[in-house]
């Protein structure tokens, strides 16, 4: 799936690259909050790169990576450190107001999240000392997201850029705990885990044309 | 004639006086060292027994020395035979006859429900086909000749398998300590079953939980029941699993209990830990009343822990044989006497049972046609003094078992006891168990010395080892059962330390089935494991001791959780 993607985004600037259109690349910072309330919010950070279709409209390929931890419930993920990376194909509306300088815009899209969990080491390391290994793998996930933003030109190279994103996810993980003296093993699925967040971000983005 | 008087006179002087002596000298140290009350609380040795058949021998005795010496005396025997009387009843056990459904046996049990009433009788209880009750002494015979009653019997008991806990690191549940629980709702529900638990209060929030649920199955609802065994056992369940939640549940009969484990399912628990015994509670194949408990407990999923029981040198067992041709049993060449030494004051209790206990159906056996006697002697120093017996009739519906209990010597001593063929038509073979002596009895046999329910199939049954050197304690009973199967399944520390016992180390297989149930609450109030899962890595990681394997002195070997 992420070599599917990753082709998926180089096909896109290679199509990008063969356009009239201008291209913009966006380095951004920011905090995302997921909505599963047993993972906390974190810092983030990202990148996109965003080929104008039209005046209003352009297409954006972006990527958002933040790194949070998980309290750990009995029906979701247990306590540990949860990685996302969503990477992102979005079609973006603008509305160019002031001669260009605000340009309010809308995000609408879908991704491929990139999930990467790891069990708290503690926890792996005591039920070593008793015999017990435990995996917990949680599964990438199809999403989609909105999202709004501003675009402050600051010449005609350079802007501004604050936007707010809402994404929608849910994956599924599976557990196993195995007794490493019987071999005695118990596994479990976890469904419908919500992966979303919304994320607050500022960043620069460049217009190469 | 004169003179012949004279001497007549000093001949009676003479021999009066010889009579102070012999009163005064050497009778008196051999009357010292009679057990208490025998001559005149015992049967004749050889009386013809003519009991009812569906009366149990030592209610048929109280019954007779109730009409011929008064209350006083049957007040005197019932407290040597710890029978449980209340002014002139004693608590017996009314079973009814076998009835082919459910509907049936409830109709039976309703209408001698009302005929125990109407002879006087207090139930305090029905449980299937039994009746637990009240009855005045003078109705027994009445109540046995009922056509509706099978057999009129005394509450079956259970002992405390009692022989505190450095059981924890041995077994590796210390390790356990840091660990955060993984998939699972923090605490186990254990339950203690067990007679008593006196002190259990002054020890909540430090040797035990800050709270635990208490119910008590006994007529009198005493959960302390003036016995601290079932206090020392929850220490342990609380040392190994911590975090457990303990019921702990008493109970005093055996029909009480049935009740008790009925509830105990409804709570949801999943660990029972038992350190009681039964002796002529079944046929040690893994069926009976107490057995069956067992088995309606782990059915549902709970792990039951039982103790194997402490019988390894009091137990003898061994086919009747009879070469002298008098009709009694040869322990050997032609000793009728098999021996054992208690301590003074100490109440002896034997227990003779056979193989002829007929087929189980679920809630009893058919019977036995194969009638032996149990008797008990006290050696008085020149010769055996009959104590009592023990003379069931067995004549085709009643159980192959006899039970003599309740005697004590004021001085310690040897005991003897001798099994007496009836009417029995086949070789069967003989199985006695001794309780309360202090050294291993004469001949004793330890295969197949554990005690009921350590032989139910589904049960984990625990022998015992020193937490020192994970040596088997000398009196940690071994199997098999009576069907071949292979007991203990495991065996883990005692002579641990608790609180409730102070200075006294913790001793005997009651110690060590506590360690077994709460090990299984510790891996359950840790993880998802299911309980038939938890009962495999215990198997597997068990420290094999003996034999290698399972084998029926140490089981899969000692408990190990780490």
């Amino acid at each position: 799936m992420k070599r599917a993607a990753l082709s998926a985004i180089l096909l896109v600037l290679v199509a990008a690259g063969s356009s009239p259109a201008a291209v913009h690349v966006s380095i951004l910072g920011g905090y995302a909050l997921p909505t599963e309330k047993n993972y906390a919010g974190a810092f983030a950070f990202g990148g996109r790169l965003s080929f104008d279709l039209h005046q209003y409209f352009a297409i954006e390929v972006s990527g958002f990576r933040y790194e949070t931890s998980v309290a750990g419930t009995e029906d979701g993920l247990s306590k540990g450190t949860l990685a996302v990376l969503p990477l992102e194909v979005s079609l973006v509306g603008r509305l160019p107001l002031s001669g260009g300088r605000f340009t309010p815009t809308f995000a609408v899209g879908a991704g491929y999240f990139i999930h990467q969990f790891s069990l708290d080491p503690q926890i792996g390391a005591d039920w070593e000392t008793v015999g017990f290994s435990i995996t917990e793998k949680l599964d990438n996930a199809i999403g989609f997201h909105l999202g709004v933003g501003l675009d402050i030109a600051l010449n005609r190279s350079l802007s501004l850029v604050v936007d707010a994103m809402f994404r929608f996810a849910e994956s599924k993980a599976a557990w196993t705990m195995t007794d490493q003296t019987s071999h005695e093993e118990i596994s479990g699925a976890l469904e419908k885990l919500d992966q979303g967040s919304i994320a607050l971000g500022i960043g620069l983005k460049f217009s190469l044309r | 004639m004169r003179k012949t008087a004279n001497q007549n006179s000093i001949v009676g002087i003479v021999f009066f006086c010889l009579l102070l002596i012999l009163f005064l000298m050497p009778t008196r140290a051999v009357v010292e060292r009679q057990p208490q009350m025998f001559s005149s609380l015992s049967p004749a040795e050889n009386a013809l027994d003519q009991s009812h058949p569906k009366l149990q021998s030592a209610l048929a005795r109280l019954e007779e020395i109730y009409t011929s010496s008064g209350l006083t005396r049957a007040k005197e025997f019932a407290g040597l035979r710890k029978m449980d009387m209340v002014e002139d009843t004693v608590r017996v056990v009314a079973v009814t006859m076998p009835m082919p459904n459910q509907i049936q046996t409830r109709m039976v049990v309703s209408a001698m429900k009302q005929r125990i009433e109407a002879l006087g009788g207090k139930i305090e209880l029905a449980y299937r086909q039994n009746i637990q009750t009240y009855i005045p002494i003078q109705a027994l015979t009445t109540l046995a000749s009922d056509p509706l009653v099978k057999y009129v019997r005394l509450p079956l008991k259970p002992v405390p398998l009692e022989v505190v806990s450095e059981g924890v690191a041995k077994t590796g549940a210390s390790q356990w300590k840091s660990i955060v629980p993984y998939r699972a709702q923090t605490g186990a529900k254990i339950c203690i079953l067990d007679v008593g638990f006196k002190g259990y209060e002054s020890l909540l929030g430090s040797e035990l939980p800050a709270t635990v649920v208490t119910r008590s199955f006994r007529a009198d609802q005493d959960i302390f029941a003036d016995e601290v065994h079932g206090t020392a056992n929850a220490e342990i369940v609380h040392d190994m699993a911590p975090d457990a939640k303990l019921w702990l549940v008493n109970f005093e009969t055996a029909d009480e209990q049935m009740g008790a484990v009925d509830w105990i399912i409804s709570q949801k628990v999943q660990v029972i830990s038992y350190s009681l015994g039964w002796f002529n509670s079944g046929a040690g194949d893994g069926t009976g009343w107490i057995c069956e408990a067992v088995e309606a407990a782990t059915s549902q999923g709970t792990i039951w822990a039982t103790s194997a029981g402490n019988a390894a040198e009091d137990h003898w067992e061994g086919n009747f044989s009879d070469p002298d041709g008098d009709g009694w049993h040869n322990f050997s060449g032609t000793d009728r006497y098999l021996e054992f030494h208690a301590r003074a004051n100490m109440p002896v209790a034997v227990y003779l049972n056979w193989n002829d206990w007929g087929t189980w159906n679920g809630s009893d056996y058919s019977g036995s046609n194969q009638d032996f006697d149990l008797y008990l002697y006290f050696w008085t120093g020149t010769s055996w003094d009959f104590v009592d017996k023990s003379s069931n009739t067995q004549n085709g519906t009643q159980l192959p078992t006899e039970e003599i209990s309740g005697w004590s010597s004021k001085t310690a001593g040897t005991w003897a006891v001798s099994i007496r063929k009836i009417n029995a038509t086949r070789s069967v073979k003989l199985e006695l168990f001794t309780y309360n002596n202090d050294e291993a009895i004469e001949y004793f046999v330890s295969p197949g010395s554990i005690t009921i329910p350590a032989d139910a199939a589904s049960a984990l049954t625990v022998g015992s080892t020193s937490w020192v050197d994970d040596s088997l304690h000398y009196y940690s009973a071994w199997g098999p059962t009576h069907d071949g199967r292979i007991k203990p399944d495991f065996v883990a520390p005692s002579g641990v330390s608790t609180s409730t016992y102070g200075e006294r180390a913790f001793w005997g297989t009651s110690a060590s089935a506590p360690h077994v149930a709460g090990a299984c609450g510790l891996i359950k109030g840790n993880s998802p494991y299911s309980m038939s899962q938890i009962r495999k890595i215990l198997e597997k990681r068990a420290v094999d001791l003996g034999e290698a394997g399972k084998d029926n002195r140490y089981g899969y070997g000692r408990l190990n959780v780490k």
